[in-house]
C-alpha cells in the first residue's frame, strides 16, 4: 500500500509538476537517507519490529528518565500555503512511567517563535500499542519545519513510534547546501539556471560548461602503420597529441567540440592521412567543422563530416602527414621540426538551434570515446584503429584477415593479430615515443610486463617513474 | 622521345638514390636493440590495451527532493583535476561516463558542500547523494 502511494506521488508529479505535499513514511529504512534528505532525527532510529504501518517506522529512545529533549524530529524546510492538513501516526510502546506526551510545533526560518500544531498526553494503559491519527489543518504561511518532541518520565522501554507523516507544503531544503532553506539562484545573469559562480560561460545563456578530455595534459595515439603486417613496433609511425575542449549548456547538449590534434611525429616513409569519428553522433547533427588540414582525396560534406559514414559523423584532420611535418621527429641525430598543432572547431548548436540530425547530448557524444584511425598512404580504406575499435564506413574489409591481421567483426575483435597485438596505442598522457626502430618493449621497460598482466602490473608502464623504467638512449 | 625517356630514367634514378639514401641513414643511426620483440609477447585476447579505464556513473535521485535542488557536481582525480562537471537536479536519476587514468585509485564527488570519495574497485559507481560505491 505504501509503495502504491508513492507511485501515485510520482504519477501526480509528473502530471502536475511537483507534488504539494512532503511525506515521509520511512519505508527507504535507513535513517541516514533521511537526515541526507534533510529529516533531522535526534535520539530516534528506524524500527521494522511491529510498525505502525509498512515495514520501517521511526521510534523514540526509552522515556523512562526525566523530560528528554533528545527524542526529537524535525522535517525539512517546507513552503507552506495556509492550506491543507498536517497528518501523521503515532504510537506509545509501553507505559510503565507517570507520564508521556508529544508536542508538535512550526518553526521558521526568520525568528525564535513557535507554533504549537499539536500536542497529546498518553492515558495508560488504554494508549499502549493504539495507533493515534492527527489531521490539523495549517493555517499558516511561509518556510517553516515540523518539530516533533517525545517527553516521558518514569517506567522502563517506553517509546513513541511515528509513521506516514504528510506535511501540505513544497519541500525546501536543500541538501547540497546544509539543508539550508532553497534559496532562488542570486546571481544568474544568463538566466540559463546554472549560477554565475559554476557557469563557465555566466553572461552567455546558450553555454554553461566546458569539460576536458584528457582532465589533465595531452593524450597521445602512437601508431605503427604497416597495416596489416606487423611493423617493427617503434610505435613512432604516425604520433598524435589529442586534447578535447566540449562545451555543454545547462540542458546536457553538446554546444560545440574544440579538438586539438598535434601531429608529434611521423616516423615512417610512406605519406599517411588522420582523422576521427565520433561514435554513435549523426553526422547530420555537425553543424560545420573548421581547422582541418588539407583533405585531398577525401569527399566532405558541406558541414565537414566525410561524406560514406552514415550514422557515426567522421572528420578527417589531414590527407598526407608529409604535407605538414619535414622530417620524421624519430631520429634523434637529425634536427627535430616543431610539433604541428591542428585546432579544429566543430559546431553543434547555433544560438540553441542544433544541426538538422537533433542535439547531442554530452553522454551520447561520449568523448572518451572517440575513434582515431591513420589512414595508410592515401589509401582511403585502409585504415588503422585502436585494438578492437570499428572501422568507419569507408575501410576496405577485404583487408582484414590478410597479412598478420586477425580482425573478426563476429566477436567484436578489431585491428588485432592473431596473438592479439595492435597497430596503436592510446597513451592517456604525454608520451615520450620510442626512436626510430626501437622496439617499444625495449624502449619500455615494463610495458611487457604491462601488457602479460593484461594491464595489472605497471598500469604507469609509459611514466618516467623512478630510474627503472625505460632506456632512455632507445627514447626519442 | 630519346631524350624524354632519357630523363624519366635518370630522375627515376635519383629517386631511387634519396630513397635508398634517407633509409639507409634511419637505419644506420638506429641499430634496432634485438634483446625485446613486442612480437614475441603473450597477450590475453581479453587485454584492452588501454592505459585509462571507463567508469559508468550511476545516480539515484533523491525522489521527494523538490526538482528546485540543482547543483554542479564535480568529479575530480587524487590530484584535484576535474574530470567531469554537470548541473544536475538531486531529485533524478542520471547515468554517464567518464574516464580516468589505469593509475587512478579513487575520485572525489562534490556536490554543493557535499563532499564523497570512492575508491575506484570496479568499472561502475552508484551514488544516491548519501553514498558513492
Amino acid at each position: 500500500m505504501k509503495r502504491f502511494t508513492i507511485i501515485i506521488s510520482l504519477l501526480a508529479s509528473a502530471v502536475l509538476g511537483f507534488s504539494q505535499t512532503v511525506t515521509n513514511d520511512f519505508e527507504q529504512g535507513s535513517k541516514e537517507y533521511y537526515t541526507n534528505s534533510c529529516w533531522s532525527m535526534e535520539g530516534l532510529s528506524m524500527i521494522n519490529n511491529s510498525p505502525i504501518s509498512g515495514t520501517w517506522s521511526i521510534r523514540s529512545a526509552s522515556l523512562s528518565g526525566s523530560e528528554s529533549n533528545a527524542n526529537r524530529m524535525a522535517s525539512p524546510w517546507v513552503k507552506l500555503t495556509a492550506s491543507g492538513n498536517f497528518t501523521f501516526k503515532h504510537k506509545l510502546t509501553a507505559f510503565a512511567g507517570t507520564w508521556k506526551s508529544i508536542t508538535v510545533r512550526l518553526s521558521n526560518n526568520t525568528d525564535t517563535t513557535t507554533i504549537l500544531l499539536y500536542t497529546y498526553n498518553y492515558v495508560k494503559p488504554g494508549d499502549v500499542n493504539r495507533v493515534i491519527s492527527v489531521s490539523v489543518p495549517v493555517n499558516v504561511s511561509g518556510i517553516y519545519q515540523v518539530n516533533w518532541k517525545m517527553s516521558g518520565a518514569g517506567g522502563g522501554d517506553d517509546r513513541i513510534m511515528l509513521d506516514d507523516i504528510s506535511i501540505p507544503g513544497t519541500y525546501w531544503s536543500d541538501p547540497s547546501e546544509d539543508c539550508q532553506p532553497l534559496k532562488p539562484v542570486i546571481v544568474d545573469s544568463d538566466k540559463d539556471g546554472v549560477p554565475d559562480d559554476q557557469d563557465d560561460y555566466p553572461n552567455d545563456k546558450y553555454r554553461a560548461y566546458n569539460n576536458y578530455y584528457p582532465a589533465s595534459d595531452t593524450g597521445t595515439i602512437a601508431f605503427e602503420d604497416n597495416w596489416p603486417s606487423y611493423g617493427d613496433y617503434d610505435m613512432n609511425d604516425l604520433v598524435m597529441g589529442y586534447k578535447f575542449k566540449v562545451v555543454s549548456n545547462a540542458s546536457h547538449n553538446v554546444v560545440e567540440v574544440y579538438a586539438t590534434m598535434i601531429l608529434r611525429a611521423n616516423g615512417a616513409s610512406m605519406n599517411d592521412g588522420f582523422g576521427f569519428q565520433f561514435p554513435n553522433v549523426n553526422p547530420n547533427s555537425v553543424i560545420s567543422v573548421t581547422g582541418t588540414g588539407n583533405q585531398t582525396g577525401y569527399t566532405i560534406k558541406s558541414n565537414g563530416t566525410e561524406t560514406g559514414n552514415a550514422s557515426d559523423a567522421t572528420f578527417i584532420v589531414f590527407d598526407k602527414s608529409h604535407r605538414y611535418m619535414s622530417e620524421w621527429n624519430t631520429i634523434k641525430t637529425v634536427a627535430a621540426v616543431s610539433a604541428v598543432p591542428f585546432n579544429i572547431y566543430i559546431k553543434f548548436m547555433n544560438n540553441n538551434t542544433p544541426g538538422s540530425g537533433g542535439a547531442v547530448n554530452i553522454n551520447t557524444l561520449n568523448i572518451s570515446g572517440w575513434n582515431p584511425f591513420l589512414v595508410v598512404n592515401q589509401q582511403r580504406g585502409r585504415e588503422i584503429h585502436l585494438p578492437n575499435y570499428q572501422p568507419t564506413d569507408m575501410a576496405d574489409q577485404s583487408l582484414f584477415r590478410t597479412g598478420s591481421d586477425d580482425t573478426q567483426p563476429g566477436i567484436g575483435k578489431y585491428y588485432k593479430s592473431a596473438t592479439n597485438l595492435p597497430w596503436a596505442l592510446d597513451i592517456f598522457g604525454k608520451f615520450s615515443y620510442p626512436a626510430e626502430r626501437q622496439d617499444i618493449s625495449g624502449a619500455y621497460l615494463h610495458f611487457g610486463e604491462w601488457v602479460q598482466s593484461s594491464g595489472s602490473s605497471y598500469p604507469d608502464w609509459w611514466s618516467n617513474t623512478g630510474g627503472s623504467y625505460r632506456k632512455n638512449s632507445l627514447i626519442y | 622521345m630519346n631524350l624524354i625517356k632519357k630523363n624519366i630514367l635518370r630522375g627515376a634514378a635519383v629517386m631511387m638514390i634519396i630513397i635508398s639514401a634517407s633509409s639507409c641513414q634511419k637505419a644506420s643511426l638506429n641499430a634496432p636493440d634485438q634483446t625485446v620483440n613486442t612480437q614475441s609477447l603473450k597477450v590475453s585476447p581479453s587485454f584492452d590495451w588501454k592505459t585509462s579505464r571507463e567508469i559508468m556513473m550511476s545516480i539515484t535521485g533523491m525522489k521527494e527532493i523538490s526538482p528546485d535542488v540543482s547543483n554542479t557536481l564535480y568529479i575530480k582525480s587524487s590530484k584535484g583535476d576535474v574530470i567531469f562537471k554537470d548541473y544536475f537536479q538531486m531529485n533524478s536519476d542520471y547515468t554517464f561516463k567518464f574516464v580516468v587514468p589505469s593509475t587512478e585509485t579513487s575520485v572525489t564527488l562534490v556536490y554543493g558542500k557535499k563532499t564523497y570519495t570512492a575508491a575506484l574497485t570496479s568499472s561502475v559507481l552508484s551514488f544516491n547523494y548519501v553514498t558513492v560505491q
